[in-house]
């Protein structure tokens, strides 16, 4: 009976503030002295430091599980990991472009040496970005995109060793580390209060006012720790959320990016979507309108589709375009490439055509468009009686 | 006597401690190992992991007669799938050995072959197939999706693809007229 009342004063002790009901278990402390054995006491008063923050006496934790204190670093520590993981590896966090950046410059160009997707040129190169694009614009995932090419390509396709399960795993290695510093932190706190509190458990049990120091200070110590933590949960879950919080490596940006979005146009262009591509062309322009790419493509698209409908304006906006592209770049080969086919296809103008065409071979363009091109460009200098090039054979 | 006791119960605490710890590792390895599996890409060692699947499709409008064909359409065959280019000159090089293959298996009617268009306009692909004598369809890859689907790299590189639409071998590079009965050979 006296036991139990001083246990429950301990507790109150545990969780008091003022020096009166320091004072006041004290001499409850006192009157337990006079009356009970040694071993009771020293028992009750081990048990009721041993459990650190005293939310429970011994007994009671027995009745009731584990203790409060014992899990509740593991929790924080789970729960800070947790959060950190989140932010970190959430691949929502990417935007389109990023991610699509991101996985051109793992993709090998088949056709070349060690160069991935994203630098080369190469036919199949351009069809593989335009591809990852589509697939990113239909929300396939990055495994989804990367296993579908190497289901088709092999491993050879990854610009470096990827799949393996070691690969896989390898970026759990920085959050170990983290984990067992936090863990070993967190360890060395706890036994560090404990020792603490055994050095000074004489002089606590006589001396209140230390007594009372110890309780202010592992309050201070345990809540300033808990709100750190918390914190830094909050911020990983901000991270994680996409809020451009300071550390945060790259802003938000909704869109591809030009280069990205040319591929995009072209690649609707090639599948004969050609008012997607136009759409697509005129969002180009909206962020670059000097784009002399973007221009010249969507002249030859508007151009073309104006003869395929017998509409002499529609050619004419689209040779229109060209010319502005030529006014913002005149060694821009594929745009003379393009004019001539209008002069000499949509307005019957060899002469004009092949004076185009001369301009366009003089700019050292790439072979296939020569042979893909030839047979218009032979026809053009022979209406206008002008020598054929030796590049054309 | 304090000391005693005051040891014994830190002892099992710490114990609980170390059962406690390990069971959130464990917990912990679990969950990042959870986060971590991702099917791992094919590990097909051959140069083309198609071998011995089905051919992806293929089907449109043949630039030689602008019928529509596809490749399910020459079940019961063997078929050569060709892709070729107008500016590529291996594609030249091996022309005669395809052409050669063709005339001899028409005869056998065990095989034709059937071309895709590889980065190419379709007229100058139908000019190359006209200049060098060859007869048979070619379909269109204006996007690159076949190319891709086969994981072709570039010109030429040509499949044996089985009378029941399984891959049966790549080239890459020029063929010639033995390589292409020698595989044929192989798999009738």
């Amino acid at each position: 009976m006296i036991s139990d009342n001083f246990e429950n004063k301990t507790l109150e002790d545990v969780g008091g503030e003022t020096e009166n009901s320091d004072n006041a278990i004290m001499d409850k402390n006192n009157l337990t002295n006079n009356f009970v054995p040694d071993k009771l006491v020293e028992d009750s008063t081990s048990e009721t430091h041993l459990t650190k923050f005293g939310d429970q006496s011994n007994e009671d934790s027995k009745k009731s599980g584990p203790n409060f204190n014992k899990i509740i670093w593991p929790i924080i520590l789970i729960l800070l990991i947790g959060s950190f993981s989140y932010a970190y590896f959430k691949p929502k966090t990417l935007t389109d472009a990023q991610r699509a950046a991101n996985l051109e410059s793992q993709i090998k160009c088949p056709a070349c040496e060690g160069q991935s997707v994203a630098n080369s040129t190469a036919a199949i190169a351009v069809s593989i970005k335009a591809k990852v694009y589509q697939d990113i614009l239909n929300r396939q995932s990055d495994n989804q995109i990367l296993n579908s090419l190497a289901n088709t390509y092999g491993q050879a396709i990854y610009l470096s060793p990827h799949g393996s399960s070691a690969a896989d795993l390898s970026w759990i290695i920085p959050l170990l580390i983290i984990f067992f510093i936090l863990f070993g932190l967190s360890l060395t706190f706890i036994n560090r209060q404990t020792r603490f509190i055994t050095k000074f458990k004489l002089k606590i049990q006589n001396q209140p006012t230390h007594r009372s120091k110890l309780n202010r200070f592992r309050k201070t110590f345990l809540y300033s720790g808990i709100t750190l933590i918390l914190l830094g949960i909050l911020y990983f879950l901000g991270l994680g959320f996409g809020l451009n919080l300071p550390g945060k490596a790259q802003s938000q940006k909704a869109q591809f990016t030009n280069s990205q979005l040319l591929t995009i146009a072209n690649f609707e262009a090639s599948t004969g979507d050609d008012a997607q591509a136009v759409s697509t062309y005129k969002q180009i322009l909206t962020n670059d309108p000097k784009n002399v790419e973007a221009l010249s493509q969507e002249g030859w698209i508007i151009s073309q589709n104006g003869q395929f409908n017998h509409n002499n304006s529609l050619v004419a906006l689209g040779e229109a375009l060209i010319l502005k592209a030529m006014s913002y770049n005149p060694n821009y080969a594929i745009a003379h490439l393009y004019l001539g086919t209008i002069y000499l296809t949509d307005l019957n103008n060899s002469a004009s055509a092949a004076v185009q065409y001369s301009k366009f071979l003089s700019l050292n363009p790439p072979k296939n468009l020569i042979e893909t091109s030839k047979p218009e460009m032979i026809l053009a200098f022979k209406n206008s009686s002008l020598p054929i090039p030796n590049i054309l054979g | 006597m304090t000391t005693s006791l005051s040891v014994q119960p830190k002892q099992s605490v710490g114990k609980k401690r170390v059962l406690f710890g390990s069971t959130i590792l464990l917990v912990i390895f679990g969950l990042l190992g959870i986060l971590a599996y991702s099917p791992a890409a094919s590990t097909v060692s051959t140069r083309s992991p198609l071998l011995g699947k089905p051919a992806p499709n293929i089907a449109g409008t043949s630039i030689t007669n602008n019928k529509y064909v596809s490749l399910s359409d020459y079940r019961g065959k063997f078929v050569l799938l060709n892709f070729f280019a107008s500016w590529c000159s291996p594609c030249f090089q091996e022309s005669p050995a395809l052409i050669t293959f063709a005339y001899d298996h028409k005869q056998l009617n065990n095989a034709e072959i059937l071309g895709v268009v590889f980065a190419d306009t379709a007229s100058s692909a139908s000019h190359f197939l006209k200049s060098i004598g060859a007869t048979w369809d070619a379909v269109e890859d204006p996007s690159g999706s076949i190319a891709i689907s086969y994981g072709v790299s570039e010109p030429p590189e040509t499949f044996l693809i089985s009378p029941t639409g399984i891959v049966l071998a790549k080239f890459i590079g020029p063929v010639t007229l033995k390589g292409l009965n020698n595989a044929l050979s192989r798999y009738q």
